[in-house]
């Protein structure tokens, strides 16, 4: 326990603690300014709520769509279609939309049934994508719903044992949906969630790539390895306070990030389904859950990528060697998470599972139906994900230990 | 106690470090000489454990030390060529954090620290970063930091590069006084650190040993062969062919004073007092 307080202090001494700290919380308050103080609102290009920025122009939103908020019940759909029809002027692919009050307060019903359509249609491919839907359109919607999954699942399903896993997910969808009124900028802060925490994995990275590489660059492992404390005693020390850093940043940025969304956005908007936030996904979550999931993912990777980086500090020589390969595999992992989501590539998506702390980016694997069959047995995408990055972790704890005590 | 080294080669793919390695260490300061690539300081990554020999095995008393493990490095104090230490590390902080490595407990090792930054007058320093110091203390710290177990066995590899003359005399001094029922291996290039006080001396070139033994026994090995004489500029390059010369001083002239071995003197040399760098320059250029 000497050893490891030694070590803890001499790997954490107060200032470069305080400032890796401190640069979280920055950048933690300004990835939320710029989600919240950038905020605009609208519809379909009406020029709604024009002028208003950030705060005002999400309160102004939220008491508006506030008025239906809560379950979306058919009759909502069937009148917020009727006063969209009503408001569109001039001929389908020439028309605009005129803004009344009506529509306004069920915007985010017109909207639904807008993207339902659009879906649809393409699905079963009606090009004529210029005309609106039919004016009982949204007596039928969660029909339509179930028509639009069920495709969707018969597509991307691979055998039957994905099928079943889909169906039941999608079963499990709590239906009629919910939203309140403010959910669409909770929905860009959780997605974003993957973008910040890019940059925490960087600056953990940063910090563990030295952790054993400096000792080697300055020589003084030179001197530790012949102590009698120096390898075996040593070695707990050497693992877990890259752990201990790492979940540190992560808490403190992520912390301040979620603190400060939470501090200004509406919280019962996190009880929205995630299906009405836009993407499409057979899961059965709201984005509370989703935003927790992805915090929860964030944090194993992040974990993941702290012993990975201790244990290619363990082999290289140099920490900015160490830094160097840290950052190749984190923009990989996201170069590839990114482009497997805008390809639709099961090869790069394949791929970033086994990069060590992807799982920052696993978000991606929420969308559409992402199940993966492993020896038979369907399993969702982002669950096997968490646990190839569990194996990860563990097996950078092995090999790490094994390079640090077995000495030269 | 014993430090053997047992037939101990070390091989790097085409480089053979050192080759054959056969020798006892018993207490007593041991000069470990050679010049830059003999092979000293793989030698000594080898008798503290970060090296392993591609060859031949160390015991200490009977035992190896790698069976040894733990047993043997609580025995060792090692200053490596190149002496490493976190720059953001106070004196103090660095000595507790070696010796926290050292497994010393905390009261013992707080005295330890204190009596050791006292006997080499680094109290003033110990709460500046070992990086501001100058080099002198710098190697001063360095060989606090082996000596806080209080080991029978010291290893310092070129302990006095960067020092200046001072510098170089009082860590001499120290070595001498600590040396007592100690085992030291001093590895140097430079003869005048281990001319005065090695009690053994090991000359090494390309990884082999050339030369080992008591050092008023080396030194006087060559007794009557060492000589002084003037001869002129131009026949230098014909005497260094047939003559081991040692040591030159310019004359006045074109006359340069040289300083040779040889069994046959040059007419008018005047025999003179061999010192330990006769011997090391003269079995040097014999070997190569």
């Amino acid at each position: 326990m000497d050893i490891f307080i030694s070590e803890l202090k001499r790997q954490m001494r107060a200032k470069r603690v305080i400032s890796y700290i401190l640069i979280s919380i920055i950048l933690g308050g300004l990835w939320a300014w710029f989600i919240i103080g950038g905020r605009t609102e609208g519809f379909m290009m009406t020029g709604c709520y024009k002028g208003l920025k950030g705060m005002e122009a999400i309160k102004a939103a939220a008491k508006d769509r506030n008025v239906y908020s809560g379950k979306m019940t058919v009759d909502n759909f069937l009148r917020s279609g009727e006063a969209f029809l009503n408001s569109v002027e001039g001929k389908d692919d020439e028309s605009h939309i005129i803004m009344n009050d009506e529509l306004l307060k069920l915007v985010v019903y017109a909207d639904t049934l807008i993207m339902q359509d659009y879906r649809l249609k393409r699905m079963f491919g009606d090009d004529n994508l210029e005309t609106w839907f039919p004016r009982d359109f949204g007596s039928y919607f969660y029909e339509n719903e179930n028509l639009y999954y069920q495709n969707l699942i018969d597509i991307n399903t691979k055998n039957q044992a994905e099928k079943e896993l889909a169906l039941k997910m999608w079963n499990e969808v709590e239906k009629p949906y919910t939203y309140f009124g403010g959910f669409e900028v909770w929905r860009d802060g959780v997605e974003h969630i993957q973008l910040f925490g890019f940059v925490l994995l960087i600056m953990v990275g940063f910090f563990s790539s030295g952790i054993i590489a400096k000792d080697k660059e300055c020589g003084l492992d030179e001197i530790i390895s012949t102590t009698t404390g120096g390898r075996r005693k040593l070695l707990s020390a050497k693992l877990f306070i890259p752990v201990i850093m790492g979940l540190l940043i992560y808490t403190v940025g992520m912390g301040t990030y979620i603190g400060i969304l939470k501090h200004y956005l509406p919280i019962d908007a996190l009880e929205t389904s995630i299906q009405v936030c836009g993407g499409s996904t057979v899961l059965p979550y709201n984005l509370g859950n989703l935003m927790d999931k992805m915090v929860i993912l964030g944090i194993i990777g992040i974990l993941t990528i702290s012993t990975f980086t201790t244990f290619v500090s363990s082999k290289v020589n140099k920490a900015s060697t160490s830094m160097s390969i840290i950052v190749l595999v984190i923009i990989s992992g996201f170069l590839l998470s990114v482009m497997g989501v805008l390809n639709s590539n099961p090869t790069m998506r394949g791929m970033s599972l086994i990069v060590p702390g992807s799982l920052v980016f696993a978000g991606v694997r929420f969308d559409i139906v992402q199940i993966v069959t492993v020896f038979g047995k369907a399993i969702l995408s982002f669950k096997f994900h968490l646990f190839i990055s569990i194996l990860i972790f563990f097996i950078s704890f092995i090999m790490t230990s094994w390079n640090y005590v077995r000495g030269r | 106690m014993e430090l053997r080294i047992d037939k101990v080669t070390k091989q790097f793919k085409d480089l053979k470090a050192v080759d054959n390695f056969d020798l006892n260490f018993t207490p007593g300061i041991w000069g470990l000489l050679g010049p830059n690539g003999a092979g000293k300081t793989t030698l000594m990554r080898m008798m503290v454990g970060n090296l392993k020999p591609s060859d031949g095995k160390i015991y200490l008393d009977g035992s190896t030390i790698s069976s040894l493990g733990g047993k043997y490095l609580e025995r060792i104090g090692y200053l490596p060529q190149y002496f490493g230490y976190d720059k953001n590390q106070s004196v103090e902080d660095f000595l507790d954090y070696i010796g926290c490595l050292k497994d010393i407990d905390k009261a013992t090792r707080h005295k330890h620290i204190i009596d050791l930054l006292k006997q080499f007058n680094l109290s003033d320093v110990k709460r500046k970063k070992v990086d501001k110091l100058s080099g002198g203390m710098k190697r001063r710290v360095g060989i606090c930091q082996a000596m806080l177990n209080n080991p029978d066995i010291l290893i310092v590899d070129e302990p006095t590069a960067g020092l200046d003359i001072e510098e170089r005399r009082k860590f001499r001094q120290y070595l001498t006084t600590i040396s007592k029922k100690k085992i030291v291996i001093l590895s140097t290039h430079i003869v005048s650190d281990v001319e005065f006080i090695a009690n053994y001396l090991i000359l090494m070139e390309s990884g082999k040993i050339i030369e080992s033994g008591e050092s008023n026994t080396l030194i006087n090995s060559i007794d009557s062969m060492v000589f002084e004489t003037v001869v002129k500029d131009e026949e230098m390059s014909m005497l260094e062919q047939k003559y081991r010369i040692v040591n030159f001083h310019n004359e006045e002239d074109g006359m340069v004073r040289i300083r040779y071995i040889a069994e046959l003197p040059l007419k008018n040399s005047k025999l003179v007092k061999p010192n330990l760098n006769d011997f090391y320059l003269s079995k040097v250029k014999e070997a190569k």
